[in-house]
Protein backbone atom coordinates (compact mmCIF):
# COMPACT_ATOMS: atom_id res chain seq x y z
CA UNK A 1 0.00 0.00 0.00
CA UNK A 2 1.23 3.42 -0.89
CA UNK A 3 2.38 5.76 2.03
CA UNK A 4 -0.08 8.66 0.85
CA UNK A 5 -2.95 5.78 0.85
CA UNK A 6 -2.00 5.08 4.31
CA UNK A 7 -1.94 8.54 5.39
CA UNK A 8 -5.71 9.39 4.02
CA UNK A 9 -6.66 6.41 6.06
CA UNK A 10 -5.01 7.53 8.94
CA UNK A 11 -6.41 10.89 8.56
CA UNK A 12 -9.82 10.16 8.31
CA UNK A 13 -9.92 7.33 10.98
CA UNK A 14 -8.56 9.98 13.07
CA UNK A 15 -11.40 12.39 12.50
CA UNK A 16 -13.56 9.57 13.12
CA UNK A 17 -12.48 9.07 16.40
CA UNK A 18 -12.24 12.51 17.29
CA UNK A 19 -16.65 12.69 16.66
CA UNK A 20 -17.06 9.34 18.16
CA UNK A 21 -19.29 9.68 21.98
CA UNK A 22 -19.59 13.45 20.79
CA UNK A 23 -22.06 13.15 18.02
CA UNK A 24 -23.06 9.44 17.47
CA UNK A 25 -22.03 6.27 19.28
CA UNK A 26 -20.04 3.80 17.12
CA UNK A 27 -17.96 0.38 17.84
CA UNK A 28 -14.60 2.02 17.06
CA UNK A 29 -12.46 -1.08 18.68
CA UNK A 30 -12.33 -3.28 15.36
CA UNK A 31 -9.72 -0.49 14.30
CA UNK A 32 -7.24 -1.83 16.32
CA UNK A 33 -6.99 -4.71 13.42
CA UNK A 34 -6.81 -1.79 10.53
CA UNK A 35 -3.85 0.20 12.90
CA UNK A 36 -1.63 -2.61 12.96
CA UNK A 37 -2.39 -3.35 9.39
CA UNK A 38 -1.52 0.30 8.36
CA UNK A 39 1.49 -0.06 10.63
CA UNK A 40 2.88 -3.22 9.60
CA UNK A 41 2.40 -1.60 5.53
CA UNK A 42 4.28 1.13 6.40
CA UNK A 43 6.92 -0.63 8.05
CA UNK A 44 7.39 -3.19 5.15
CA UNK A 45 7.73 0.16 3.00
CA UNK A 46 9.99 1.25 5.45
CA UNK A 47 11.36 -1.27 7.24
CA UNK A 48 14.93 0.95 8.18
CA UNK A 49 12.87 3.67 9.37
CA UNK A 50 13.31 4.39 12.91
CA UNK A 51 10.19 6.58 13.58
CA UNK A 52 7.65 3.56 12.62
CA UNK A 53 9.65 1.17 14.14
CA UNK A 54 9.08 3.16 17.68
CA UNK A 55 5.05 2.69 16.73
CA UNK A 56 3.52 0.15 18.83
CA UNK A 57 1.31 -2.82 17.89
CA UNK A 58 -1.46 -2.84 19.69
CA UNK A 59 -1.67 -6.59 21.19
CA UNK A 60 -3.56 -8.37 23.79
CA UNK A 61 -6.50 -7.35 25.52
CA UNK A 62 -8.16 -4.07 24.39
CA UNK A 63 -11.43 -3.73 25.49
CA UNK A 64 -10.04 -0.68 27.68
CA UNK A 65 -8.32 1.15 25.09
CA UNK A 66 -10.64 4.86 24.72
CA UNK A 67 -11.42 6.26 21.50
CA UNK A 68 -8.68 9.13 22.36
CA UNK A 69 -6.10 6.35 23.06
CA UNK A 70 -7.12 4.79 19.58
CA UNK A 71 -6.68 8.52 18.17
CA UNK A 72 -2.88 8.92 19.18
CA UNK A 73 -1.75 5.55 17.69
CA UNK A 74 -3.00 6.65 14.07
CA UNK A 75 -2.10 10.50 14.83
CA UNK A 76 1.40 9.35 15.17
CA UNK A 77 1.02 7.01 12.74
CA UNK A 78 0.38 9.67 10.21
CA UNK A 79 2.80 12.11 11.83
CA UNK A 80 5.41 9.79 10.91
CA UNK A 81 4.74 9.19 7.46
CA UNK A 82 4.14 12.77 6.70
CA UNK A 83 7.39 13.25 8.07
CA UNK A 84 8.90 10.66 5.29
CA UNK A 85 7.06 11.84 2.22
CA UNK A 86 9.21 15.43 3.66
CA UNK A 87 12.39 13.62 4.13
CA UNK A 88 13.47 13.61 0.41
CA UNK A 89 15.55 16.52 -0.03
CA UNK A 90 13.41 18.02 -3.12
CA UNK A 91 10.10 17.16 -1.61
CA UNK A 92 11.08 19.05 1.65
CA UNK A 93 12.37 22.26 -0.23
CA UNK A 94 9.15 22.29 -2.31
CA UNK A 95 7.23 22.06 0.99
CA UNK A 96 9.29 24.64 3.12
CA UNK A 97 8.67 26.95 -0.03
CA UNK A 98 5.01 26.56 -0.48
CA UNK A 99 4.63 26.77 3.60
CA UNK A 100 6.33 29.73 2.98
CA UNK A 101 4.30 31.71 0.77
CA UNK B 1 -27.27 36.67 22.71
CA UNK B 2 -27.57 36.04 26.56
CA UNK B 3 -26.78 32.53 25.95
CA UNK B 4 -23.81 33.56 24.50
CA UNK B 5 -22.52 36.96 25.65
CA UNK B 6 -20.28 35.30 28.46
CA UNK B 7 -18.36 32.97 26.45
CA UNK B 8 -17.96 35.31 23.46
CA UNK B 9 -16.31 38.13 26.08
CA UNK B 10 -14.73 35.41 27.78
CA UNK B 11 -12.89 34.44 24.29
CA UNK B 12 -12.36 37.74 23.24
CA UNK B 13 -10.84 38.63 26.63
CA UNK B 14 -8.08 35.95 26.15
CA UNK B 15 -6.80 37.73 23.05
CA UNK B 16 -6.96 41.64 23.71
CA UNK B 17 -6.29 41.11 27.94
CA UNK B 18 -8.30 43.91 28.77
CA UNK B 19 -11.97 43.08 30.45
CA UNK B 20 -13.57 46.63 29.57
CA UNK B 21 -12.12 46.32 26.42
CA UNK B 22 -13.21 43.03 25.77
CA UNK B 23 -17.07 43.87 26.75
CA UNK B 24 -17.35 46.68 23.76
CA UNK B 25 -16.00 44.22 21.84
CA UNK B 26 -18.48 41.53 22.41
CA UNK B 27 -21.18 44.08 21.80
CA UNK B 28 -19.21 44.81 18.44
CA UNK B 29 -19.51 40.74 17.50
CA UNK B 30 -23.40 40.73 18.21
CA UNK B 31 -23.70 44.13 15.67
CA UNK B 32 -21.81 41.94 13.11
CA UNK B 33 -23.74 38.59 13.95
CA UNK B 34 -27.36 40.57 13.25
CA UNK B 35 -25.80 42.40 10.07
CA UNK B 36 -24.76 39.42 9.02
CA UNK B 37 -27.64 37.02 9.47
CA UNK B 38 -27.67 36.09 6.37
CA UNK B 39 -24.56 34.65 6.17
CA UNK B 40 -24.95 31.59 8.58
CA UNK B 41 -25.66 28.64 6.33
CA UNK B 42 -27.96 26.76 9.60
CA UNK B 43 -25.40 23.51 8.36
CA UNK B 44 -22.42 23.72 10.80
CA UNK B 45 -23.22 24.58 14.67
CA UNK B 46 -24.16 28.23 15.22
CA UNK B 47 -21.31 28.61 18.04
CA UNK B 48 -18.88 28.15 15.64
CA UNK B 49 -19.90 30.31 13.35
CA UNK B 50 -20.04 32.73 16.29
CA UNK B 51 -17.32 31.78 17.57
CA UNK B 52 -15.20 32.84 14.17
CA UNK B 53 -16.92 36.04 14.26
CA UNK B 54 -15.86 36.87 17.51
CA UNK B 55 -12.30 35.78 16.86
CA UNK B 56 -11.98 37.83 13.76
CA UNK B 57 -13.20 41.08 15.72
CA UNK B 58 -10.68 40.44 18.23
CA UNK B 59 -8.39 40.20 15.71
CA UNK B 60 -9.16 43.35 14.06
CA UNK B 61 -8.93 45.27 16.75
CA UNK B 62 -5.42 44.24 17.51
CA UNK B 63 -4.25 44.88 14.19
CA UNK B 64 -6.30 48.46 14.71
CA UNK B 65 -4.30 49.32 17.80
CA UNK B 66 -0.93 47.86 16.19
CA UNK B 67 -0.11 46.26 19.20
CA UNK B 68 1.25 42.63 19.00
CA UNK B 69 -0.58 40.27 22.46
CA UNK B 70 1.26 37.43 22.57
CA UNK B 71 -1.51 35.10 23.62
CA UNK B 72 -0.22 31.95 26.03
CA UNK B 73 -0.25 28.23 24.82
CA UNK B 74 -2.67 27.52 27.90
CA UNK B 75 -5.14 30.03 26.45
CA UNK B 76 -5.05 28.99 22.83
CA UNK B 77 -5.39 25.36 24.66
CA UNK B 78 -8.41 26.18 26.48
CA UNK B 79 -10.18 28.12 24.08
CA UNK B 80 -9.74 24.96 21.08
CA UNK B 81 -10.80 22.64 23.38
CA UNK B 82 -14.24 24.34 24.51
CA UNK B 83 -16.32 21.80 21.90
CA UNK B 84 -12.86 19.26 21.70
CA UNK B 85 -13.72 16.23 21.70
CA UNK B 86 -10.24 15.56 22.78
CA UNK B 87 -8.33 17.61 25.33
CA UNK B 88 -5.02 17.74 23.58
CA UNK B 89 -3.10 18.11 27.08
CA UNK B 90 -4.63 14.87 28.29
CA UNK B 91 -3.83 13.01 25.22
CA UNK B 92 -0.10 14.48 25.16
CA UNK B 93 0.24 12.42 28.81
CA UNK B 94 -1.30 9.36 27.54
CA UNK B 95 0.10 5.74 27.55
CA UNK B 96 -0.61 5.52 23.83
CA UNK B 97 2.19 8.13 23.16
CA UNK B 98 5.91 6.44 23.11
CA UNK B 99 8.14 7.76 25.38
CA UNK B 100 10.60 8.65 22.84
CA UNK B 101 8.04 10.77 20.91
CA UNK B 102 6.83 12.48 24.10
CA UNK B 103 10.59 13.63 24.67
CA UNK B 104 10.67 14.86 21.05
CA UNK B 105 7.80 17.08 21.10
CA UNK B 106 8.77 18.16 24.54
CA UNK B 107 12.25 19.27 23.05
CA UNK B 108 10.37 21.29 20.28
CA UNK B 109 10.58 24.96 20.56
CA UNK B 110 7.12 26.06 22.16
CA UNK B 111 5.07 27.56 18.83
CA UNK B 112 6.45 24.43 17.46
CA UNK B 113 5.17 21.81 20.26
CA UNK B 114 1.61 23.83 20.36
CA UNK B 115 0.85 23.85 16.73
CA UNK B 116 1.99 19.84 16.41
CA UNK B 117 -0.03 19.17 19.62
CA UNK B 118 -3.48 21.12 18.40
CA UNK B 119 -3.07 19.94 14.79
CA UNK B 120 -2.29 15.88 15.44
CA UNK B 121 -3.81 15.23 19.06
CA UNK B 122 -6.31 17.87 19.37
CA UNK B 123 -7.99 17.73 15.09
CA UNK B 124 -7.47 21.29 14.80
CA UNK B 125 -7.22 22.36 11.09
CA UNK B 126 -4.53 24.91 10.54
CA UNK B 127 -6.92 27.56 9.72
CA UNK B 128 -8.53 27.22 13.18
CA UNK B 129 -4.97 27.16 14.59
CA UNK B 130 -3.90 30.22 13.13
CA UNK B 131 -6.81 32.13 14.17
CA UNK B 132 -6.71 31.19 17.87
CA UNK B 133 -2.68 31.90 17.87
CA UNK B 134 -2.94 34.88 15.70
CA UNK B 135 -0.22 33.71 13.08
CA UNK B 136 -0.30 33.70 8.84
CA UNK B 137 -1.42 30.22 7.64
CA UNK B 138 1.89 29.61 6.53
CA UNK B 139 3.34 30.27 9.20
CA UNK B 140 1.41 27.64 11.03
CA UNK B 141 2.58 25.03 8.03
CA UNK B 142 5.52 26.00 8.32
CA UNK B 143 5.92 24.78 11.96
CA UNK B 144 4.15 21.80 11.29
CA UNK B 145 6.55 21.17 8.77
CA UNK B 146 9.47 21.75 10.91
CA UNK B 147 8.06 20.15 13.67
CA UNK B 148 7.83 16.84 12.20
CA UNK B 149 10.91 16.72 11.07
CA UNK B 150 12.17 17.95 14.31
CA UNK B 151 10.86 14.61 15.62
CA UNK B 152 12.27 12.09 13.05
CA UNK B 153 15.56 13.75 13.25
CA UNK B 154 15.34 13.38 17.28
CA UNK B 155 14.12 9.54 16.82
CA UNK B 156 17.07 9.11 14.44
CA UNK B 157 19.65 10.23 16.59
CA UNK B 158 18.06 8.41 19.95
CA UNK B 159 17.78 4.59 17.43
CA UNK B 160 21.62 5.53 16.33
CA UNK B 161 22.76 6.39 20.18
CA UNK B 162 20.92 3.35 20.68
CA UNK B 163 22.33 1.09 18.49
CA UNK B 164 26.21 2.25 19.10
CA UNK B 165 25.51 1.50 23.02
CA UNK B 166 24.27 -2.35 22.09
CA UNK B 167 27.48 -2.63 19.50
CA UNK B 168 30.03 -1.31 22.38
CA UNK B 169 28.39 -3.61 24.87
CA UNK B 170 28.87 -6.29 22.44
CA UNK B 171 32.58 -5.44 21.78
CA UNK B 172 32.84 -5.11 25.60
CA UNK B 173 31.84 -8.82 26.19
Amino acid sequence: MKDEMMIRMSTETCGVLANVGKHYPIEFRYLHHSYNALLQAAQANHPADAFLRALPKLEGDISDVSPQEMHILFAQLRIALESLQESSPGEAARLAAAADR
Amino acid sequence: MRRHREWVRHLICAFVRDSEQAEDLAQEVFCRVHERRGDYVAQGKFTAWLKRVAVNVARDYLRRRKRAVLVPLETVENTLAEDSAFDPAAAFASRMLREEIREAITSLPQEQRQVLILHYFGERSVEQIAAATNSPIGTVKSRLFHSRRRIREALAAAAAAAQEQTEQGAKNR
